[in-house]
């Protein structure tokens, strides 16, 4: 389906800046691999299990690192059209290390992320978003439902650029003088829960039919599987 | 009564002579912190990058020094417990508002230009700030020794 032209340079426009804020996020994560301890480090000293917490945080910056950029790469239809093979193996190494090292790192650095519970409880929601959105986007890309894996691999995409979102509105929050844990809080929320909806609208409206059975990707595992008995009798050609 | 007013200059110079110590211990103790601390960090974080969750960098800081008179530790050192105010956001600078008031509390040991800074419940050396992995203090620091 081609965009309306608009949505569609909104929509590489979006990707650009996720790509750059990436990359300024991976450049500023350096000094977390240097010999003195960075702001961010020091700002959650004393820790209970520092080295712990150290671990956690070099692990989620490499898993980060690359977990945004490869998914980038994977929403391109350069990627997905023309070399469907590279999108799959990419695609299995983002998953394995979004699922085995950046969410597990980043829950347990959510257990003491400033601004409290509310920050806790909002990281540990993005990071379930991004378990379940890969865990699932896996399963519908192996069952090629293809439709219903773009909505899941979108939600994990949605909640990535969270890291990128959020860091912007620090920087506009912090330019405004608001309160530091408001700002936090809020620049959290936001973000997480607006990539949710966002993602859920663009899914549905870009969905033919809520009809799983109108669905041409549907229809073909339908066939499949000899015909769904609950399908119309027209999708099993009668 | 001649006395009295032999005396007199003395007996008023009291008070004031007082207060002198206490003023030009505040201002060097200030002056150290601005030294030890101030500067340092705000040329530290010329270099932070922006794009980070770490706090951002202040735009301003101000000393406040807390304590009327010196304090004694257990050891005997001299020390006076002071905070730093510091000013978030791009306002012009004579607005007053945005300023978070002790983003750090510290002590100083003024005749041995030592600062410290509060992490937690105990203090460390103020490089610790500037991003030196440095142990706390010993307990007694900037904790007045309790007389009995």
């Amino acid at each position: 389906m081609r965009l309306p032209r608009p949505v569609a340079s909104l929509r590489a426009a979006l990707w650009v800046v996720l790509a750059l804020g990436s990359a300024a996020i991976a450049w500023g994560s350096l000094v977390y691999f240097g010999e003195d301890l960075a702001p961010f480090m020091l700002e959650k000293l004393p820790l209970p299990l520092e080295d712990v917490w150290m671990l956690a945080l070099k692990v989620h910056v490499v898993a980060a690192a690359f977990s945004l950029p490869a998914c980038l790469l994977l929403s391109t239809k350069l990627v997905i059209k023309r070399t469907p093979r590279f999108h799959r193996w990419l695609g299995r190494v983002a998953a394995t290390v979004i699922l085995f090292a950046l969410v597990p790192s980043g829950l347990y650095m959510s257990v003491f992320a400033k601004g409290g519970l509310p920050s806790t409880l909002g990281f540990a929601l993005s990071g379930v978003i991004v378990a379940v959105g890969m865990v699932q986007g896996v399963r519908t890309a192996r069952a090629r439902r293809f439709a219903e894996h773009r909505r899941w691999a979108l939600h994990v995409l949605g909640q990535l650029s969270v890291a990128v979102i959020s860091r912007a509105m620090l920087f506009a929050f912090d330019a405004a003088a608001v309160e530091e844990q408001l700002a936090y809080v809020v620049s959290l929320w936001l973000p997480v829960v607006g990539s949710l909806v966002l993602v859920e609208l663009v899914s549905r409206r870009r969905r033919p039919s809520l009809a799983i059975w109108r669905n041409h990707e549907a229809l073909l595992g339908a066939r499949s599987l000899r015909l769904r008995p609950d399908a119309p009798r027209a999708a099993r050609g009668g | 009564m001649l006395a009295l007013f032999a005396f007199a200059p003395t007996l008023l110079a009291l008070p004031v002579a007082a207060e002198e110590p206490h003023a030009a211990d505040a201002k060097s103790a200030a002056a150290l912190v601005q030294r030890v601390l101030i500067k340092p960090l705000a040329a530290k974080e010329d270099d932070q990058s922006r794009f980070s969750r770490a706090r951002m960098p202040a735009q301003e800081r101000r000393v406040r020094i807390l304590d009327e008179e010196l304090r004694k530790d257990a050891s005997g050192g001299s020390f006076v417990i002071f905070a730093v105010d510091a000013r978030h956001g791009m306002l012009p600078p004579n607005d007053d508002t945005g300023w978070r008031r002790d983003a750090i509390v510290g002590c100083a040991y003024v005749d041995r230009g030592e600062v410290f800074v509060k992490s937690g419940e105990r203090y460390r050396p103020a490089a610790f700030l500037l991003g030196k992995n440095l142990k706390p203090a010993a307990e007694a620091t900037c904790q007045e020794a309790k007389t009995s």
